[in-house]
């Protein structure tokens, strides 16, 4: 494997970790539909994320009974909202459902990416 | 893992969503309850609220149907003197229940329910792809 390209299935790993924060957000933002005053998260892009990964690793966690940092997850707030309704919610749930559409193909992409990678590998083991 | 989270907060907003709806059965069917007693207070419309709750072990935020209240306000009151809740000017008060809110309340709790169960089968769907991806 050469050493300057990121090795595929590391850069799937990733994609798919972020894939999976970002439906924990959208779960959070779909749930908190009526709540007032709620505004709704999402994650930076992925292409920000893997500039500075590693440097983001937030709180470890090294006993089962810490609390979880807040926000550990990295979600920041949208600032400019489709729709707010008048008890100050920011939750347009067209626009969530677009991004769960949207978070999901990508996690079918990046899967199926990973599974033809580790095919490869076992035609050059010879067990294709 | 952050799959299993989402799908406790999407379930969390189902159960606060159908507790809402709970309440809205209770009050349109309530909403010709009047007291039984000269003057005695008909039934009082119920509020629901929702409250944040952290799930300690896994860090998750979901949420919880909170306090079940009462909503403040006149109750609206008509003549009919034979009554027997009737005061001593034959006036009979009722529920402050107005059916159109309650049906408006409804729709919206049924439709964020359902927003929140595509978003538990979508991610249902994620979590399965990556179990079938270790058969291959």
């Amino acid at each position: 494997m050469s050493v300057n390209r990121p090795d595929p299935q590391a850069l799937a790993g990733q994609r798919l970790q972020w894939l999976e924060q970002r439906q924990q957000v959208l779960a959070k933002n779909i749930a908190n539909a009526n709540t007032p005053g709620f505004q709704p998260s999402d994650l930076p892009p992925f292409e920000r994320q893997l500039q500075r990964a590693g440097a983001a690793a937030g709180v470890m966690r090294t006993d089962p009974k810490h609390l979880a940092s807040a926000g550990s997850d990295g979600a920041v707030r949208e600032r400019r909202n489709a729709e707010r309704s008048p008890d100050g919610n920011g939750v347009a749930l067209d626009v969530q459902a677009l991004k769960v559409a949207e978070t999901d193909q990508a996690h079918a992409l990046a899967l199926n990416l990973h599974r033809s990678w580790v095919g490869m590998f076992r035609t050059a083991l010879g067990r294709g | 893992m952050d799959l299993d989270r989402a799908l406790t907060i999407s379930a969390s907003g189902m159960t606060a969503q159908s507790s809402r709806l709970r309440v809205v059965a209770e009050n349109l069917a309530n909403q010709d309850s009047t007291g039984t007693a000269p003057g005695a207070d008909p039934y009082r419309r119920k509020t629901v609220t929702f409250e944040r709750h952290v799930d300690r072990a896994t860090g998750a935020e979901s949420l919880r149907p909170g306090r079940v209240g009462t909503a403040p306000g006149e109750f609206p009151a008509h003549y009919e003197p034979n009554h027997p809740a009737a005061d001593e000017r034959g006036y009979v008060r009722t529920p402050n229940v107005d059916s159109l809110i309650e049906v408006m309340d409804m729709r919206e709790a049924q439709r964020s329910y359902s927003a929140n169960l595509s978003v538990l089968e979508t991610t249902r769907g994620m979590l399965q792809r990556a179990i079938d991806s270790l058969r291959a």
